[in-house]
């Protein structure tokens, strides 16, 4: 009783805050059901007679697939839904009638022999009754509304005694429901209570984890039929019930009877939960979906590739329901992810298919999901050819479209969700779909077909309308085609992704213009694959050019013929097509199949599968070369205006007479200044996004610009005296000559390139080299600073650069130098600061560390015979030494004479920071790999690059503008506030810092998102160590990886993978006993390690876990005494963090790999170093246990 | 009506679009390349001794030799005033872009006679529009 209390008190609240409204439409609704019922057994009367009940349902079921017992099962639930919400309103009688009603059909559905015509009467004008007090009910609801002598009569029929008179008591339901008049919205209140549901779960499972520990959670599988606690059984079912009445369709509801096994219950929580994160969430389409969650109850249910594969599934197809539903329905459009989310799952599915056969066990799985890829693709296409042709989207379209791919949703969810219900389904257990379904599903399938189909013709004919294609055009079409195709096969010898996307787009267009509809949709699918390599700088494999030259050979027939296109062959090559994009969209993001982290291949079918398509993949494209282009991002356009109308100035001056376009000087520095700021925000732009060849044109032409800004530093010999003049007026340029025809003309020509490259870069085509230009600038530098005979020779000499070392050391090389130069640059501005503030004792510091920087790249460029760059760090040397010389001799003087200061350190930034930059490019231009491909390229291998999402990088812009914003709003707040503060402009002052504030915490937490990598990227290596490994030397063994989806900082990853890797190597070696061993010792044969990853705070915890030999602590004592340590005053916890110590092994011998004492010393000084510690943990017998504990966050702060 | 230039090198397309533009009452001449355009709209210009050779340009995004923002940003130095691109998978970067080049816009493809038509007296008018073919 007190659980039925429950489910009604949560109810009531339920009801109440829900609205009014609603209820009435839902009661309707039932009644509307019940009464179809009704009717439908009234007219059975006759049939009924005959004591055919089943058969005498099935002719007159509403659906013409339903068979009698689910049209009976329909009945039954509704009216167990009844007679809860009666049980609501307080309708005490009527929840009793509904009671014995279902009672009654109950008894109906289960007796085979023929029933009384008499009792089927009952049923039909009981449910009559049921209908009509609900049709009538008030909220006041008055239970003598009901009629008890209908009451007592079912009563009689199913064999129980009448009531008594009605009992009139203040039903405690009553008390609750106007208690709860207050209710917030129902959802977060249900979510919380999901959630508290989900808590309890996880006690309870947690609870009796505890005792084997961490490591066994993964192993134990027969725990499903362990039940749940009766009071978490009460709570689902209040849960439940609330569910019901508020008919959330798509949710399991649950059979209030039934036992419930936690992995049952645990599956229930996860798909109520998602449910209702998606109905309390206020903006369901802009938040971040919740991908791959840890949910505490879900944990134990993702024991197996099987139910995690299912879960994830079930996750992603509830998305895409929701995201259908949630659609603006105003548009009509269908959203462009679901088509992707759909394919990635088909594809997913097939892959797991492939490999674990019990993953995929329906081959109405695979046609359903198929069928909704092709409708997807279909929809979208055409979605967008009604867009750009109307603006708007036909409403048959829309409607149809999206009814069809919300009932595939629906299907594919409920099958994911009875599947992943089932405990342990494998391939012998599985029953065939009974035979309603599966014809269901076919009608549904061939639905899809006839729809577009039907779209089609449709779309054909409007086409047609629209461009009248008549002999002349179709002649041209084919002529043009047979061009194509020429173009198309050439191509195919060298491929060129641009020239390729350029050719299949021209075709869909034009298949769209004489009406070849589904021509139009292949080959839109194909431009948008092209497309797709194009923005991700990949080049199109082998898969790709076979795929093209099979849409040659289809294409190459006789266009308008009957023969011409044959469906099946374009609907293959749509297939092909689909296939490549997944694997294209699966490299970058780790999908469904990455949540996996078990070892061995027997359980891990979705790894197993990801890794071999990666392989496949993989291997078809390394040979092929890469192409610089990328698509522009918005911000960077937006930018560029500023940059385009300055360059268009000085092409103007050129053109109407060399320097006279300027009236003087200080015109052109205006002019030079804009451009300068410009150039420099789209280098760094440019390169953020990897269109190299655009990045450093603007960064030379930048320095160029910078340097007709800064004479002091094109003319060494800058005294004090135009030092000041800079200073004050910023008006040197009047004194200086305006540049020269040749010097414009060369500027031109170079902004010119640079805006085509731009452009290039916009209309996704390869862009331009700048080589030549490049050079020419170089030239014009080398010319104003220094002569430096050697460095001018060495500029012509440029493409003779070739590593001529160990490729792997070149790379070395390459990113030291980089780092170098980094902190060489922010050594010198630190200098340059401390000179300026006249602090004269502090500056050595930084000129020593940069001298020393420049020193050491200035060797190791030599080394790798890369001149240029060995002489430029010399002359950066002999500046740098030149400049402070004054300042070093004369401490005192310095800090005198504010002026002289100033000139000192404005020389160090003129003189130096153009020099600085100077060897930045320089190393752009080095080769990025010893392979001797150009360097233009090679993109940075992935190890030494951050991929930063556009998106992403797009936000920080925005952010970083917010903020410079703010900061120059607030200045000028502050610049008012001076003469008089008042209260008002203080208070606007502290909101626009505040504002501030927010906006640098959230740039840096993108900053610091973009760092993050998932550990799973070093998982493969781990792994493949450990197999390797335990097969030198003979061990069996398991090793996992657990929660390795758990984003690290980029470099806290790259340190760890080598104490991780020596970690591992012990773990085997002197962890793991040989199988003989173990069988003594009453192991399981192969070993388990364990690495598990966890988030615990600002803390990341590393744990590697083994169920070895454990560590003697008798012979760490013995040990000790060799070296000397005292030992009698450690307790033996204490003795274990001893192994960590330099030289100290407990092995006599010391073995190829491990045995000599320093690979935990070096884990320890690694950790350590990071800012971390380690943690040693053993049992003698049982294994042990070596905890890394580190700190997540200021890794990249600390110097490396 | 107005002249309007159409530079595009796949003739499926050329000649659609002129049925397309003549049926809207505009005088077209077709090139199929930029220096082709450039001479002429020069010969235009010398021959007629007009100010402004064409009134419009209606140039495609993705030619096979060149891309459409190099020459639209030629045809504009060349003397055209106004240049409108065509694209048959138009994003919204193309628009910014354009817009930042000086550009009139951009015309997504496949589109109707109608709203081709509501584009270019838009442009004519002097109107600069955002993106996409509605018909405002």
């Amino acid at each position: 009783m007190s659980g039925e209390m429950v489910v009604s008190v949560a109810s009531g609240q339920v009801l109440l805050s829900h609205g009014a409204s609603e209820w009435r439409t839902m009661l309707q609704r039932y009644a509307e059901r019940l009464e179809a019922s009704a009717e439908l057994l009234l007219r059975d009367r006759g049939r009924a007679r005959d004591g055919n009940r089943a058969h005498g349902l099935k002719v007159h079921a509403p659906s013409e697939t339903a068979t009698g017992e689910s049209a009976l099962a329909e009945v039954l639930q509704a009216i167990e839904r009844v007679a809860g919400l009666c049980k609501l309103f307080g309708a005490r009688r009527a929840a009793v009638f509904c009671a014995d009603l279902a009672t009654l059909f109950t008894q109906l559905a289960r007796t085979s022999d023929p029933i009384p015509a008499d009792t089927v009467e009952l049923a039909g004008v009981s449910l009559l009754q049921v209908t009509g007090f609900l049709m009538n009910l008030q909220p006041p609801v008055s239970d003598a509304q009901f009629d008890l002598a209908t009451l007592n009569a079912l009563r009689l029929a199913i064999g129980k005694s009448p009531l008594p008179l009605p009992v009139r008591d203040d039903f405690a339901v009553q008390n609750a429901l106007s208690n709860a008049c207050h209710a917030p919205d129902i959802w977060p209140l249900l979510l919380q209570r999901v959630r508290g549901a989900q808590a309890m779960l996880g006690q309870t499972s947690g609870t009796e984890n505890g005792g084997q520990g961490e490591a066994v959670t993964g192993v134990s599988s027969n725990e499903p039929c362990r039940e749940i606690s009766s009071e978490l059984s009460c709570e689902l079912r209040a849960i439940s019930s609330v569910q019901q009445v508020l008919g959330s369709e798509w949710l399991g509801f649950i059979d209030v009877d039934a036992c419930w096994g936690v992995r049952q219950a645990a599956v229930l929580l996860l798909e109520w939960q998602l449910e209702l994160q998606f109905r309390v969430s206020p903006f369901p389409s802009a938040r971040p979906l919740p991908r791959r969650g840890r949910l505490p109850a879900a944990d134990c249910l993702l024991f197996t590739a099987q139910q995690q594969w299912r879960a994830v599934a079930y996750q992603h197809v509830n998305t895409l329901v929701h995201s259908l539903t949630r659609a603006p329905l105003a548009h009509g459009a269908i959203p462009e992810r679901i088509g992707l989310e759909f394919l990635a799952l088909c594809q997913s599915l097939q892959l797991a298919g492939d490999v674990e056969p019990g993953l995929a066990p329906r081959a109405e799985w695979c046609l359903l999901l198929a069928a909704a890829v092709r409708l997807a693709r279909h929809l979208l296409c055409w979605q967008r050819v009604a867009i750009s042709m109307d603006g708007v989207i036909s409403p048959a379209l829309a409607t149809r479209g999206r009814q069809l791919l919300l009932r595939l949703q629906l299907h594919v969810l409920e099958s994911l969700s009875t599947e992943s219900a089932g405990v342990d389904v494998s391939l012998d257990s599985l029953q065939p779909l009974p035979l309603w379904r599966r014809q269901q599903l076919q009608t549904l399938v061939r639905d899809c077909q006839h729809f577009e189909r039907l779209q089609r013709s449709v779309w054909r004919r409007r086409l047609t309308a629209e461009y009248a294609p008549d002999a002349e055009l179709l002649r041209i079409f084919k002529d043009e085609l047979r061009q194509t195709l020429i173009l198309l096969e050439r191509n195919l010898c060298c491929p060129q992704s641009d020239a390729f996307c350029t050719l299949v787009a021209r075709s869909s267009q034009n298949a769209l213009v004489v009406g070849e509809v589904l021509l139009h949709e292949v080959l839109e699918a194909l431009r948008q694959l092209l497309t797709a390599f194009l923005e991700r700088q990949a080049s199109i494999g082998a898969e790709e050019l076979a795929l093209l030259e099979s849409l040659c050979e289809q294409l190459r027939g006789h266009p308008g013929e009957s023969s011409w296109l044959e469906e099946e062959a374009l609907a293959s090559l749509q297939t092909r097509i689909s296939r490549c994009m997944t694997h294209l969209q699966a490299q970058p993001r780790a999908d469904i199949a990455d949540v996996l982290v078990d070892a061995t291949p027997a359980t891990t079918p979705c790894v197993a599968a990801a890794m071999i398509a990666e392989r496949r993949v993989d291997g078809a494209r390394a040979a092929q070369t890469r192409v610089a282009i990328t698509q522009l991002p918005v911000y960077l356009a937006q930018h560029i205006r500023a940059l385009l109308s300055a360059a268009e100035r000085l092409e103007t001056c050129m053109v109407t007479g060399s320097a006279t376009g300027f009236d003087n000087g200080a015109d052109f520095a205006a002019l030079n200044r804009v451009l300068i700021v410009e150039l420099r925000m789209l280098a760094t732009g440019a390169r953020a996004l990897q269109v190299y060849r655009v990045a450093r044109l603007s960064a030379v032409l930048a320095e160029l610009h910078q340097t007709l800004a800064v004479p002091g530093a094109a003319t060494t010999a800058a005294t004090a005296g135009t030092a000041n003049l800079l200073l004050s007026a910023g008006s040197i340029l009047a004194s200086h000559s305006a540049p020269g025809p040749d010097l414009l003309a060369q500027l031109v020509a170079a902004h010119r390139l640079l805006r085509r490259g731009l452009n290039q870069a916009a209309a996704r085509r390869e862009v331009d080299n700048p080589r030549d230009i490049i050079a020419g600038l170089y030239r014009r530098l080398d010319q104003w600073q220094t002569p430096s005979p050697q460095a001018s020779q060495l500029l012509h000499g440029q493409a003779d650069w070739s590593p001529q070392h160990d490729p792997d050391c070149y790379d070395d090389f390459r990113r030291e130098a980089e780092e170098l130069v980094e902190s060489i640059g922010a050594h010198l501005g630190a200098l340059s600061y401390r000179i300026a503030e006249a602090v004269p004792a502090a500056f050595h510091d930084p000129l020593h560390q940069a001298l020393h920087g420049l020193h050491t790249l200035k060797g190791n460029a030599r080394m790798f015979a890369c001149e240029r760059l060995a002489a430029l760090c010399h002359r950066c040397e002999s500046a740098l030494l030149a400049t402070t010389s004054t300042v070093r001799a004369q401490p005192g003087a310095v800090a005198e004479s504010a002026r002289t200061v100033h000139y000192a350190s404005g020389q160090v930034r003129s003189s130096l920071e153009p020099l600085i930059n100077e060897l930045r490019v320089a190393l752009d231009e080095l080769p990025l790999a010893a392979s001797g491909l150009p360097a233009l390229l090679t993109p940075l291998p992935p190890e030494h690059s951050i991929a930063i999402p556009a998106g992403a990088l797009q936000r920080i812009a925005a952010l970083v503008g917010n903020a410079r914003t703010q900061i120059r709003a607030a200045l000028d707040v502050l610049q008012a506030c001076r003469p008089e503060p008042d209260a008002a402009r203080l208070s606007l002052l502290e909101d626009l810092l505040t504002e501030q504030e927010r906006c640098v915490v959230q740039l840096d937490e993108e900053v610091a998102g973009s760092r993050l990598v998932s550990f799973s990227r070093v998982t493969p290596r781990l792994q493949r160590l450990a197999g390797r490994h335990s097969n030198q030397l003979d061990r069996q063994l398991r090793f996992r990886v657990r929660n390795d989806d758990l984003r690290v900082d980029r470099l806290l990853l790259e340190r760890l993978v080598a104490p991780l890797e020596h970690l591992l190597r012990n773990a085997i070696d002197h962890g793991i006993e040989p199988v003989s061993l173990r069988r003594a010792c009453g192991k399981a044969d192969s070993g388990t390690v364990l690495l598990d990853l966890q988030e615990r705070g600002d803390q990341l915890v590393l744990e590697l876990r083994d169920d070895g030999a454990g560590i003697s602590t008798d012979a760490l004592l013995a040990c000790a005494a060799r070296l000397g340590l005292e030992e009698s005053a450690e307790a033996p916890e204490q003795r274990l963090q001893w192994v960590l110590l330099p030289g100290f092994s407990t092995r006599m011998q010391a073995t190829q790999d491990s045995g000599h004492g320093i690979g935990l010393a070096m884990v320890n000084s690694v950790v350590t170093a990071l800012g971390g510690r380690v943690e040693v943990e053993s049992t003698l017998g049982l294994g042990s246990c070596f905890r890394l504990l580190l700190p997540r966050w200021d890794i990249a702060s600390k110097p490396v | 009506m107005a002249r309007i230039l159409l530079l595009d090198d796949s003739p499926t397309q050329t000649i659609c679009m002129q049925r397309q533009l003549h049926k809207l009452g505009h005088e077209v001449c077709h090139a199929a390349g930029l220096s082709e355009a450039l001479s002429l709209v020069a010969a235009e210009r010398e021959a007629e001794a007009r100010k402004v050779p064409v009134d419009l340009a209606i140039v495609e995004l993705t030619l096979l030799q060149d891309n459409g923002f190099d020459v639209g940003l030629s045809l504009l130095r060349g003397g055209v005033d106004k240049v409108l691109l065509l694209s048959g998978a138009r994003r919204e970067t193309d628009d910014i872009w354009a817009q930042a080049l000086g550009l009139q816009g951009v015309l997504s493809r496949p589109l109707t006679s109608l709203q081709l038509g509501a584009r270019i007296a838009e442009v004519l008018a002097g109107v600069l529009t955002g993106g996409g073919n509605d018909v405002r």
